[in-house]
């Protein structure tokens, strides 16, 4: 694997992540906590819109690449999701979560090398 | 029709005491749909590299990505994150097994041995990332 399709892979997760948290929260106004209409259906877009650009890169990686290598950079997912919580939040990983981060790292150098 | 009428208030009775059961039955289907979504994607991709759209496998693929995410709310209703999140896991393990079952992908020890790392990682990482998922 090339280190530009390392990085799409890293993307598509990015782009997972940032759009179901969108609909979450777009799924919340929905349930009738307190937004605006223009609010939920501008979050509701924004989550659609980034899930159609991810399909569209997945499916071309998935047209170069054998379906067992390229799903465990999905594994991503929750790597990038600690990462924001501490990026934006200030949260604090967790040992376990360091430990899952050193793990996932390193299969999936071994992944990317098989 | 003796065994049908013994068997029956048993089963209903079962039922009822694990309404939670019904949430991972959900959970399972979830996990069922997006390796089977995966599956179907990567056949039309594969068939037609060029314009997957075309192909029938993808919007079969599609159809199910959107069962999946219908049936993960509403799992995760009952469910709390962190569980859902560390069952979800095993589809880091179904998917490869698919692949190399339905596809006939040939799969490497030093591939095997990364995939059961990243599956052992994500497990881990489950409970952090739900707790960083509810706050974000």
């Amino acid at each position: 694997m090339t280190t530009f399709t390392l990085f799409l892979c890293l993307f598509c997760q990015v782009l997972v992540v940032a759009g179901n948290l969108l609909l979450k929260h777009a799924m919340a106004g929905i349930d009738g906590q307190d937004r605006s209409r223009l609010q939920t259906g501008s979050w509701l877009f924004a989550g659609i819109a980034l899930f159609s650009l991810w399909f569209f890169l997945w499916l071309d990686l998935l047209s170069k690449y054998e379906l067992s290598q390229l799903y465990a950079f999905e594994a991503l997912a929750p790597v990038v999701l600690m990462a924001s919580a501490w990026l934006f939040l200030g949260e604090k990983v967790p040992l376990r979560g360091w430990i899952g981060v050193g793990l996932i790292g390193g299969g999936l150098m071994l992944v990317a090398g098989a | 029709m003796l065994t049908s009428d013994q068997t029956l208030p048993g089963f209903s009775l079962k039922l009822k005491l694990s309404a939670s059961a019904k949430a991972y039955l959900k959970l399972g289907a979830c996990a069922g749909l997006l390796a089977a979504g995966e599956i179907l994607l990567k056949i039309g991709a594969t068939a037609q590299p060029d314009s997957p759209m075309t192909h029938w496998a993808t919007w079969i693929g599609i159809v199910f990505y959107v069962l999946n995410f219908v049936a993960w709310l509403e799992a995760l209703k009952t469910i709390p994150v962190g569980i859902a999140f560390a069952v979800q896991s095993v589809v880091q393990l179904m998917v490869p097994i698919s692949a190399w079952l339905f596809l006939h992908e040939q799969i490497s020890s030093g591939r095997a041995l990364g995939i059961l790392l990243v599956f052992v990682g994500v497990l881990l990482a489950a409970a952090p990332s739900a707790v960083a998922d509810e706050r974000l």
